[in-house]
């Protein structure tokens, strides 16, 4: 749905004296269906990339078409549920407001605006904001409105830049939720974020920019899990000494009484795990020590 | 498909309301104050008191500025346009709906004035000739600030200078100076406000074809702007 070939911005001053790179021959698929994070350090060029998908932006190399058309004309057509990095919305309106004047600019059926904005007041828990003027909403309020907005028309192209920044950890957890809800198979979903964690549970993909370029795109979610040999920590008690014996590759973690690292494949450490069970140890504890997005993260922006 | 945005109209107008509407409705307080204050006096031809005519020629030029100030500008500098425009909404019919809509408030606040006018002066006060020249005037000066709106937050006040050098030289020109050179060449390029006085009879023939087409190549000219310059001019601006 989403193809970007060679995409390049770079911004000029008024007379061209001064260029700052700020996307290089960047070349992305998102096909319908798919969930894709985009991460990257401040500056990497991410929301040059959303600006453009949304045709707020020209690019000045390559190309990108949604659904086989321009950006601003397909968003123009067919619209886009956009969630902004900041939220742009005129002060004095109120929540029920802004809602309501979405519905009806998102295409909402005059009959349907009010049961539509009312659902969103439901689902992103607006209920006691509903008559509040924007200025009077809180960081984390003002942050579900944006995501109501955003979502309140029915669009298969969805942006979201740092949705979860200012949420609280529960609304952290149920934007989780709603961006399942959210997925279909002819929807693309895309989503800018600085938080590696949160992206590795929500996306299919992971594309890493780094100054303007696209490093890597990683594979993210359990399945990917299944590919690489990764870093473990686990914490066990009983039958600890045969932790040695089943993971010959283990090794204490210094100063935390029983906790071990192990590298492996996850089926390979399944099986350990079953073993180590059946001789009677009881595993308190067994995470990633860090996620395999952090560990690609880490290598892109350093160069490795 | 590209439909006008028409399903907002409804919002735009309590926005135009609720913003410029209080200054129009100001500025036709302070009118109809001094109409009620005022002597009339009538001229010697048409009867039409001149200092009425002054006055409404003010209220329009006022009421023109203060509708289509901002207009397509506000959105852009306070970031609203990332919002209104990832929907179905083509932004140059969004801002030819919100012009055409600050052309109808122009209208009804003139209307209004003019009435208030008419009940001073009389009859003779022909209010189809005011409206009409106010219709004209928007054109010209609304879309001279639509278009300077679509490139400069300070829309407005150069509204206000074309106004003023348009004034300006007019004046100079009936006391017989300014005709030539650089002064007749910027008299000549200014949209013709001269030409749509309220007070003066509505134009016909060439100089109506020169009003109507100033002001159409000036909404024109916004339009082709606001589609062909990138909404954004920055990542997060």
């Amino acid at each position: 749905m989403i193809e970007i070939a060679a995409l390049g911005k770079t911004y000029r001053s008024l007379f061209g004296s001064r260029t700052v790179p700020a996307l290089d021959n960047v070349t992305l698929r998102v096909a319908p269906g798919e969930v894709v994070g985009v991460a990257g350090p401040n500056g990497a060029g991410k929301s040059t990339l959303i600006s453009i998908l949304l045709g707020f932006l020209k690019p000045t190399g390559g190309q990108a078409r949604i659904a086989g058309q321009a950006p601003r004309a397909y968003v123009e057509s067919r619209g886009a549920s956009y969630l902004p990095e900041l939220l742009p919305l005129p002060p004095r309106w109120t929540t029920e407001t802004a809602l309501r004047r979405h519905a009806t600019l998102a295409g909402v059926p005059a009959e349907a605006v009010a049961a539509r904005a009312q659902h969103m007041v439901e689902w992103l828990g607006l209920e006691e904001h509903r008559k509040k003027d924007v200025r009077q909403l809180s960081k984390g309020t003002l942050q579900r409105l944006g995501l109501a907005q955003a979502l309140i028309g029915d669009s298969d192209l969805v942006v979201l830049d740092e949705p979860t920044h200012g949420l609280d950890p529960l609304w952290t957890q149920r934007f989780r939720d709603i961006v399942r809800e959210l997925r279909r198979p002819a929807r693309c979903i895309l989503i800018a974020s600085h938080d590696l964690a949160e992206l590795e549970r929500l996306a299919d993909r992971v594309a890493i920019l780094h100054q303007g370029r696209l490093e890597r795109v990683v594979s993210a979610g359990v399945a990917a899990a299944d590919e690489e040999p990764a870093v473990y920590r686990i914490s066990v008690t009983g039958a600890a000494e045969m932790i040695a014996r089943i993971f010959p590759s283990a090794t204490p973690v210094e100063g935390r009484a029983n906790e071990w690292r192990l590298r492996g494949r996850v089926p390979e450490l399944n099986r350990g795990l079953s073993e180590l069970i059946a001789a009677g140890a009881v595993v308190v504890a067994f995470a990633p020590e860090s996620s395999r997005l952090e560990s690609e993260f880490r290598a892109a922006v350093e160069g490795r | 498909m590209i439909t006008p945005p028409l399903r907002y109209l409804r919002w735009m107008a309590w926005d135009l309301a609720r913003g410029p509407g209080l200054g129009m409705a100001a500025v036709g307080v302070l009118a109809i104050v001094l109409f009620s204050s005022l002597t009339v006096v009538t001229s010697g031809t048409g009867g039409e008191a001149p200092i009425f005519l002054a006055i409404l020629d003010f209220t329009v030029t006022a009421f023109a500025l203060l509708a289509t100030a901002g207009m397509v500008s506000a959105d852009f500098t306070l970031g609203y346009y990332r919002t209104l425009f990832a929907r179905p909404v083509s932004p140059p019919l969004y801002y030819l709906q919100r012009w055409l809509l600050g052309g109808a408030a122009v209208l009804v606040a003139t209307s209004v004035v003019g009435l208030a006018a008419a009940r001073r002066v009389g009859p003779d006060l022909q209010m189809a000739r005011i409206l009409a020249q106010a219709a004209l005037y928007y054109l010209l000066l609304g879309g001279l600030v639509f278009l300077l709106s679509t490139v400069s937050r300070r829309d407005w006040l150069i509204g206000v200078l074309v106004v003023a050098a348009h004034g300006g030289l007019g004046l100079a020109r009936s006391l017989g100076a300014a005709a030539t050179g650089a002064a007749a060449v910027l008299y000549a390029v200014l949209p013709p406000l001269g030409l749509v006085d309220v007070a003066d009879p509505v134009p016909t023939g060439g100089a109506l074809v020169h009003v109507v087409g100033y002001g159409l190549a000036l909404v024109g000219a916004a339009l082709a702007v606001i589609r062909l310059r990138p909404l954004a001019r920055g990542a997060r601006e």
